[in-house]
């Protein structure tokens, strides 16, 4: 090689090279330019290692040691080119790459020749200018890196504001998750980011629970979960309850390949603790190799330790509102309960009298067969044989086997005096007896369709509610003093709901509304069709001009068997049931009312557009 | 002849008080019945300011209102006014379920006995054995 050109060469070369800051590029480009510019057979170049004692190749080969055994080990010993036979024509020279301190040293393999003794320096020019350029790129990978991590830290100030802002406002665990994802995702750049959770009972598998992008978003989809074992970084992560990093994912065994995301090249499954326990994985995976460094890794398991966090407590209210439904059923069960108390109440109250009508009945009959018989005995013959006669001598004589000394029963009764014996033996009074057993075994079944009533199974049908009224109230006794008014809007929707439901609810509020104007001064029964302020509802108001209810009691009239007495004749199951059928229709009923004046009820039944 | 013992017997619950009412006079007594606390107290006074007051009283405890205004105790109430007039009256507090607080505060309150309706022959013997305590 002629200096002059060689010396241009190097020029040209070296300004080449200052042009690349990638620091890999410079070392791959760099073997090549100089090969093919020189027309060298080969070209190395080895960096030392942080401890300065071994060589390490730029590309393929094997590391070198710092010392006399080879040509550039020798180089970076004694910081000056050392040249060496490779062969009986190939030689090789070592040249240090030094810029304010040793990089490392650069191989060239030539024919003999080339490496003339007055062309060395000038090839160690060229190295220089390597150096120069190793260490330039050195340093604005170190600049790049610094500010990125700059850069990065502040996003994740902002992400982590974000996502702060986001754990007051949205209560739902999986949009959250969403969300989190999609700024971890945003903010590094990342490939894919995804978290999941550990099912918490038998902890078999870690289920995706949000996942970033199209591929994040079919996996949802299908159900995609990772099983607690080796064979994942995430399922690894669990089982082994530690964070897992892998820089070359082709190089680390247990990468689970997944085809949804096929440019994965690093991974990072960091671990979601709270207290001892993995309760979720988050992973991120970048499409570059060593995608993490330290630093990112510390913030990221951060922003994972707020997640659990989160996740936590979105499960912890869950859990309190979970044990807030189980304790409204379990007050539901003492509602029931009280109500079951005050039904074997009211059924004792309304049983009580049977027993003492029937033993009555049976006496007063036994009574009047022994009345018979004892005129009987003392009829004429023909009398006795008549077949009238047959049948009374026939009931006193079953009488007088069923009930033993029966016949005291009329002991001394045939002395007193007609009115006497009346007052006390009668028809009246046995049919009297027979009315009561009758009337209490019917209340006590009827409370038997209010206690099942809202149970029963349900056909719902469209019903025309003016249409319903009308006949309803035709069906009912309506005292003739009570005034019966309609007020119906025309053309409303038909309501959609079973029918014997329907009516044992109005026939309830009609019959109270006709009791409560008892002895009033007006009487009037208002009946009103509306639609209702909410959309796909009808409104049915019954209004009457009765006593009304106090401002205190208007809750407790729902409250099951709250007016169970007497007079009423109802019983008393009836607005608490009516409450029941119109919450199951999805409707609902309100009161108002105000004492003196009267009381509406107003139901508000679904009517869906047809 | 020996006037024949007068009771008082007030319960709002029709059937049962007609069936009491017939085995009460059945077994000799004299019985006026009321429906109400407000006709029971009317019959009280009538027969406070004649020959014959009331020798015993039947009470509900479980009626439903005094003057015209819901109360759950309408009957304890009636029976204190009955008390304040005529103090040595013998009243038995019927409770169709043992409702025990109710039953105490009525024998607190001056009820000389209870009685869980039902059978009503017991009630006749309850009424013959308070009467006997009395005299």
């Amino acid at each position: 090689m002629q200096q002059a050109s060689l010396l241009e060469k190097v020029a040209r070369t070296g300004v080449r090279l200052a042009a690349i800051r990638s620091l890999r590029r410079l070392l791959a480009e760099s073997i090549d330019l100089l090969r093919d510019s020189f027309q060298l057979d080969s070209v190395a170049i080895y960096l030392l290692d942080d401890e300065k004692h071994r060589l390490l190749p730029a590309a393929e080969g094997d590391a070198l040691a710092v010392d006399d055994r080879t040509a550039v080990g020798r180089a970076a010993q004694q910081q000056t080119a050392s040249l060496a036979s490779a062969s009986e024509a190939h030689a090789e020279l070592a040249l240090p790459l030094i810029f304010e301190y040793p990089i490392g040293v650069l191989a060239l393999r030539a024919g003999r020749a080339d490496f003339a003794v007055d062309n060395i320096p000038i090839l160690q020019l060229l190295a220089d200018q390597l150096a120069v350029a190793i260490h330039n790129a050195q340093l604005y990978q170190r600049d790049v890196l610094v500010l990125a991590s700059a850069e990065r830290r502040a996003k994740l100030l902002e992400a982590a504001t974000v996502v702060s802002r986001d754990v007051t406002t949205i209560t739902e665990l999986d949009t959250l998750l969403e969300r989190i994802v999609d700024t971890i995702c945003l903010v590094y750049g990342f490939y894919y980011v995804a978290i999941f959770l550990v099912e918490p009972k038998m902890r078999q598998w870690a289920v995706l629970r949000a996942g970033y992008g199209e591929a994040g978003r079919r996996m949802l989809e299908s159900g995609f979960l990772l099983e607690v074992n080796d064979n994942s970084m995430v399922g690894w992560c669990v089982a082994h309850q530690q964070a897992r990093i892998a820089l070359d994912v082709g190089k680390d065994a247990i990468h689970f390949n997944n085809p949804w995301l096929p440019l994965t090249r690093s991974e990072m499954a960091l671990p979601l603790i709270i207290g001892d326990d993995v309760i979720g994985v988050l992973s991120v995976q970048s499409a570059q190799e060593s995608a993490f460094d330290d630093k990112d890794s510390v913030t990221l398991q951060v922003l994972g330790d707020e997640i659990a966090i989160v996740v936590h407590n979105a499960q912890l209210l869950a859990d309190v509102q979970a044990a807030h439904r189980e304790l409204l059923r379990t007050k539901t069960f003492e509602a029931i309960a009280a109500a079951t108390g005050e039904a074997i109440h009211w059924v004792g109250n309304k049983s009580a009298p049977i027993r003492a009508c029937a033993t009555r009945t049976r006496e007063d009959i036994a009574r009047l067969i022994y009345m018979a018989d004892t005129m009987l005995h003392q009829a004429p013959q023909e009398m006795r044989q008549h077949l009238y006669g047959q049948m009374i001598a026939d009931a006193a004589a079953t009488l007088d086997e069923r009930i033993p000394s029966g016949r005291t029963l009329i002991a001394g009764m045939e002395n007193r005096p007609f009115k006497s014996v009346r007052r006390l033996l009668s028809m009246e009074s046995i049919l009297e007896d027979l009315d009561i057993i009758q009337q209490s075994a019917e209340t006590i079944l009827n409370i038997k369709e209010d206690l099942i009533g809202p149970a029963r199974e349900t056909r719902p049908v469209r019903i025309q509610m003016d249409e319903f009224l009308d006949k309803l109230v035709a069906s009912m006794a309506i005292p003739a003093d009570v005034q019966v008014e309609q007020r119906y809007t025309p053309n409303l929707p038909r309501v959609y709901a079973d029918a014997r439901q329907l009516e044992n609810v109005f026939r309830n509020l009609i019959k109270n509304a006709v009791e409560a104007m008892a002895g009033r001064s007006e009487r009037r029964l208002t009946l009103e069709t509306l639609p209702a302020k909410t959309g796909g509802l009808v409104t049915v108001k019954i209004a009457d001009t009765g006593c009304g209810i106090a401002p205190g009691d208007l809750d407790r009239i729902w409250i099951a068997f709250y007016t169970t007495k007497g007079n009423r004749g109802g019983t008393g199951l009836g607005l608490s049931a009516c409450l029941q059928i119109v919450n199951q229709m999805e409707g609902k009923i309100e009161v108002e009312s105000e004492v003196n004046v009267g009381t509406t009820f107003s139901v508000s039944l679904p009517a869906p557009p047809e | 002849m020996e006037e024949p013992i007068r009771i008082l017997l007030v319960d709002d619950e029709r059937p049962a008080q007609r069936s009491m009412e017939k085995t009460l006079l059945r077994a000799g007594f004299d019985v006026n019945t009321a429906s109400n606390v407000a006709e029971g107290l009317e019959l009280f006074q009538q027969a406070l300011h004649s020959p014959h007051p009331f020798d015993v009283a039947v009470l509900d405890l479980n009626m439903p209102n005094f003057e015209g205004i819901e109360s759950p105790t309408a009957g304890l109430d009636l029976l204190e006014k009955l008390m304040q007039a005529q103090p040595t009256l013998p009243v038995i507090v019927l409770t169709a379920f043992d409702e025990v607080a109710k039953t105490k505060a009525a024998i607190n309150a001056g009820a000389r006995d209870y009685f869980v309706k039902g059978r009503e022959e017991g009630l006749v013997e309850l009424v013959n054995k308070t009467l006997a305590g009395g005299k």
